[in-house]
């Protein structure tokens, strides 16, 4: 019969496993395809930038935004499709392929914002007279959104180009 | 670049094998031969060997640029 320090060590094991790090540390975490979640992440995370950029007076509001879309897009590379560089579990040929592919996707989306947005920056500050506190407040957003493009955009393009395969 | 077809899911099914244990026997994911069965992905050329080795058959056996011929159509065939 257990007594009662086995039962509270197994307790424990059991309330560790419930949190899924036990199962992200083996590799042997269920990741899932995300369609529309990376959609979510990337409106409203481009909702809030745009906010940053057009109302200098609402910028904290449109940080707020560009937030939300930042906490879902930072969950996306740890439960979706693709094998993070260093996984504990078997990344084979496809893996690797599907990841080369998705991650040249997000590398590019983040270089073609990163352009437009440092020039759109740019003029808007020299068009409208911004003082610097401004000026670094939407770059600020920019930056954040960035990595919002980053972690959501790989995610996207996996889970577009693959179907999901069940059990046989 | 033409479809590479295959027919990893017959010579599977024919030996009773399921897709992790050749998954297993071949090192990648279950998913990946998957993926390879429906034709959502080319293997590298050492992964199809690996595949024709663990079945014993020469690779141009699973795999072709030209679609294969149907089992039913290979019996209708065998029958005449």
């Amino acid at each position: 019969m257990p007594n009662l320090h086995d039962k509270l060590i197994h307790g424990l094991d059991r309330a560790s496993e419930r949190t899924g790090i036990p199962a992200l540390a083996r590799g042997s975490i269920r990741r899932r395809h995300f369609r529309w979640l990376p959609i979510v992440a990337l409106l409203v995370a481009s909702a809030g930038l745009m906010l940053a950029f057009v109302r200098t007076d609402l910028s904290e509001a449109g940080f707020g935004l560009l937030m939300i879309g930042f906490a879902i897009a930072v969950m996306l590379p740890i439960l979706g499709p693709l094998k993070p560089w260093g996984s504990a579990g078997i990344v084979d040929e496809f893996d690797r392929t599907m990841r080369a592919r998705a991650m040249l996707a997000g590398f590019a989306s983040v270089a073609i914002a990163a352009m437009i947005g440092i020039w759109f920056a740019m003029g808007l500050a020299l068009l409208e007279s911004w003082p610097a506190i401004t000026l670094i407040l939407v770059l600020r957003s920019l930056s954040f959104y960035l990595l919002v493009l980053y972690s959501a955009v790989p995610t996207l393009h996996a889970s577009w180009s693959t179907d999901p395969i069940g059990e046989d | 670049m033409p479809a590479l077809h295959n027919r990893i899911a017959l010579f599977r099914a024919e030996r009773g094998m399921s897709r992790r244990a050749l998954a297993d026997a071949v090192g990648v994911n279950p998913q990946t031969i998957g993926y390879l069965e429906r034709g959502d992905y080319a293997p590298s050329l050492e992964l199809g060997m690996k595949i024709a080795e663990q079945f014993g058959a020469p690779v141009e056996f699973l795999f072709s640029f030209t679609p294969f011929e149907s089992v039913a159509a290979a019996l209708r065939r065998a029958a005449d």
